[in-house]
């Protein structure tokens, strides 16, 4: 029978054929239902790692937007608080100022009304004291005359006397 | 003598017979290599996780290796659509060469007669020594060292590489392989010699295997014949990375066959389609990732 006669080398027909159909069976267990297997979890996982970066890429993309939006909120933050200061420094400056003239003002009149009781009394302290010269004058005439003269009299002269006085020292002054 | 140099033969031992049929030792172990093939794929991958543990990820790595060199060779289409013969060839050879290595394989087996000397001999126990110690016929013998395993990959290859040049090329493509009258006088020679040449390739992928392995196999039993137990142990790595390299060349050039094979010859536009291939493969890779993309409901963006 050809399937188990020997040929050289140990050729053996039957051996071969079946050999052949170990193959074959082999080959259709491994690509029908072996290799399948094991590619469609290579595939998913390389569908996994594919989106999981092209996600990683988007958050990366969104976390930058979202910084920039960040950024530009703080900024505007920023410039808005600046501008409050300008204004809020100008305002107390404003007031400051107010305050200033008010109280410039305010020691103006004081001193004002200082330098008018001032003059008032040097005044009056200087008619009281033209008064008591004019007394102490006649007295020293009295004494020296050796009578009374009358008070009008007296007076009247002392007076005169006192204001030629006056107009003389405004002169010089003068 | 405490044991006699181990009994040669090319043709391999007959078990027993199912019909016309003679199981051999060779054809056993093919039959247990193909089962551990199947077992050691089949296991990670009927089991299989997006994070992969160590044997799944063994698997996957040799598959994927694998799998990239058939694309780079034979583009992406027909990278995948030769996948499986190759894989298959490659696995199946690797571990029948590396039943070799396997402690048992060719020492453990029944007794046998018809070896020379041993005609006469009383076999008094399970440990064969002395002028005994060759007369075994072994259970299992690497699939290699017969040729009829060999033959038939190299046939199945063969009939493959012609298979796919007619179903890919069209029967005007694959003869006008071999009868090509475009190239004048010398492609007609050229196309000729190929022709003739293309049966060779049996002769030579199926000698190669047989004669490396065949030959590593009787390195393996005469050292261990010289200088037993520790004297082949640096043979065995030799042989493991024989037995690796000689499953790789016979798988390779089967893959190199078939690229070739579907090839017209002297076809100019050869790389325009493989460009046009690997076009195409991104292609329905964004569509993939567009239908992956679609399935899933729109995220909410960042504020």
């Amino acid at each position: 029978m050809i399937l188990a006669d020997q040929l050289p080398l140990g050729i053996n027909v039957g051996n071969l054929i079946a050999q052949v159909v170990t193959f074959i069976i082999l080959l259709i267990v491994l690509g029908k239902y072996v290799f399948p297997l094991l590619f469609k979890t290579m595939d998913q996982r390389a569908a996994t790692i594919r989106e999981g970066v092209e996600n990683a890429e988007k958050s990366r993309r969104e976390l930058a937007e979202a910084q920039q939006r960040v950024e530009a909120l703080l900024e505007q933050a920023r410039r808005d608080a600046q501008a409050s200061i300008g204004r809020a420094t100008a305002a107390a400056e404003q007031v400051r100022a107010g305050i200033e003239r008010d109280a410039q003002q305010r020691a103006q009149d004081i001193l004002t009304q200082a330098e008018r009781r001032i003059q008032q009394e040097v005044a009056q302290a200087r008619v009281q004291l033209r008064q008591e010269v004019a007394d102490l004058a006649i007295q020293a005439a009295e004494h020296v005359v050796g009578k009374s003269m009358d008070q009008a009299t007296s007076r009247r002269l002392v007076n005169e006397f006192v204001a030629q006085s006056d107009a003389r020292a405004r002169d010089l002054q003068c | 003598m405490f044991w006699n140099l181990p009994h040669i033969a090319v043709p391999a031992d007959t078990l027993f017979t199912i019909g016309p049929l003679d199981v051999t030792n060779t054809l056993l172990i093919t039959v247990v290599s193909a089962l551990v093939v199947i077992l050691f794929f089949y296991i990670p991958a009927r089991h299989a996780r997006i994070v992969p543990r160590f044997w799944q990820n063994v698997a996957e790595w040799m598959v994927q290796g694998l799998l990239n060199l058939c694309v780079e060779v034979a583009g992406p289409r027909n990278g995948r659509r030769f996948f499986p013969w190759v894989a298959t060839i490659f696995f199946l050879t690797l571990v029948g060469n590396w039943w070799e290595v396997v402690p048992g394989i060719e020492t453990i087996g029944g007794i046998s007669r018809e070896v020379p000397g041993c005609e006469n001999l009383q076999f008094t126990s399970i440990f064969l020594t002395g002028n005994a110690s060759n007369c075994i016929t072994p259970w299992l013998r690497p699939p290699s060292t017969d040729l009829n395993f060999t033959l038939a990959l190299a046939i199945i290859s063969f009939i493959a590489t012609q298979a796919y040049g007619f179903k890919l090329l069209g029967l005007g493509g694959q003869l006008g392989r071999y009868f090509t009258f475009k190239e004048g006088p010398l492609g007609l020679i050229v196309g000729l010699l190929e022709l003739v040449l293309e049966p060779l390739r049996i002769i030579s992928l199926s000698f190669r295997l047989f004669g490396n392995l065949f030959a590593g196999d009787v390195l393996l039993l005469v050292i261990s014949f010289l200088l037993p137990v520790v004297g082949a142990i640096p043979f065995y790595f030799l042989e493991l990375f024989v037995g690796f390299i000689q499953a790789f060349v016979f798988a390779f050039l089967t893959l190199i066959f078939m690229a070739l094979g579907t090839t017209i010859h002297g076809h100019e536009d050869a790389e325009e389609e493989h460009a046009a291939e690997l076009a195409h493969a991104e292609h329905e890779r964004a569509a993939f990732v567009l239908a992956q993309k679609e399935r899933q409901p729109e995220e909410v963006s960042v504020a």
